[in-house]
C-alpha cells in the first residue's frame, strides 16, 4: 500500500471523504459540485502531503484545503444579479418606504412555534437555494463556521459595507420567500 | 443632525447591527423610526427570527455519504495520482 507519513489513499477515502462531502454540501447544497470538490481536495492533499504538519489534525487540514476550493468556486461564480431592493421599497422620489404589500408582518413567531422543526428547516433550505450562490456561501461562512466579518470579507473579496448590504438583501428575500410558503 | 431615515435605510441598519456597533446617531434614528413605523418593527422581529433559524440550520452538518462504487472510483483515482 502506498503511504506517505503513514497516510494512505484508502485512509483518506474511508475515514474522511464522507465528512468532507457533508461539509461541502452544507456550504454548497449542490451534490455533483460537492463531490467534484471533495475529489479535487483529496487529490491535492495527496500531492502535497509533505506540507502536512502532524501538529494539526488530518481532518482539519483536509477541511482547510476543501474550504479554499469552495471559496475559489464562489469567487469565480457568476455574481451579476438584480438588486432586489426596488421590489421591497418605493424608489420614487427617494422615499425609500415599504411598498404596501411587503410591509405586512409575516407574524413569523405565531407561525413557527418550533423553529427547529424539520419542516421549517426544509422550507428555509428551499429559500436559501433561491439566493445567488455567493450570498448563500456568505451566509454559510457566517453561520456554519462562525467566521468573523473581516475574514468573510477577505474570503469573498468584498468590503464590510458590501457584507451588510448583502445580508440585508438576503434577509429581505428569505423573509419574502418564507412568507409566501406560510401565508 | 438628520434623524429621519427611510425604511430602506433603517432595515439596513437593523442588519448591520448584527456585525458592528452602530453609532449613537444611527441607534437613535433607528429607535425613533421604529416607534413610528409598523413595517420596520415587523421587519426587525422577523429578521431576528430568521437569524435564529439560520443558526439552527447551520448548527450541524447535514450528513452525506459517497456510495461504495464512488469510493472505489475515488480510491482508484487517488492511487493513480501517487
Amino acid at each position: 500500500m502506498n503511504t506517505t507519513k503513514g497516510i494512505s489513499h484508502t485512509d483518506l477515502v474511508e475515514n474522511h471523504s464522507d465528512y468532507l462531502l457533508s461539509f461541502a454540501m452544507t456550504k454548497l447544497n449542490d451534490l455533483d459540485l460537492a463531490k467534484d470538490l471533495v475529489q479535487d481536495t483529496l487529490v491535492s492533499a495527496l500531492t502535497k502531503l509533505d506540507t502536512f504538519e502532524k501538529r494539526s489534525k488530518l481532518r482539519t487540514w483536509l477541511t482547510s484545503i476543501l474550504n479554499r476550493k469552495i471559496i475559489d468556486h464562489w469567487r469565480k461564480a457568476e455574481t451579476r444579479y438584480t438588486d432586489p431592493i426596488s421590489s421591497f421599497f418605493d424608489q420614487d422620489e427617494k422615499k425609500g418606504h415599504w411598498l404596501m404589500e411587503k410591509s405586512t408582518s409575516g407574524n413569523f413567531e405565531t407561525i413557527v412555534d418550533d423553529i427547529s422543526k424539520q419542516e421549517t428547516m426544509t422550507e428555509l433550505s428551499d429559500c436559501l437555494d433561491t439566493l445567488p450562490a455567493k450570498w448563500r456561501g456568505i451566509i454559510a461562512s457566517k453561520f456554519l463556521e462562525e467566521k468573523e466579518s473581516e475574514q468573510i470579507c477577505n474570503d469573498f473579496d468584498i468590503t464590510s459595507s458590501n457584507l451588510w448590504v448583502i445580508m440585508h438583501r438576503a434577509k429581505l428575500l428569505l423573509r419574502d420567500c418564507l412568507k409566501n410558503k406560510w401565508i | 443632525m438628520d434623524l429621519m431615515k427611510t425604511c430602506e435605510e433603517v432595515t439596513l441598519l437593523i442588519e448591520s447591527e448584527n456585525y458592528k456597533v452602530l453609532s449613537r446617531q444611527d441607534r437613535l434614528a433607528t429607535k425613533i423610526h421604529l416607534m413610528m413605523c409598523k413595517g420596520c418593527k415587523n421587519y426587525k422581529k422577523d429578521s431576528k427570527l430568521i437569524h435564529e433559524m439560520l443558526q439552527v440550520k447551520f448548527k450541524d452538518l447535514s450528513s452525506y455519504e459517497f456510495s461504495l462504487e464512488e469510493k472505489v472510483a475515488l480510491r482508484d483515482k487517488l492511487s493513480k495520482e501517487l
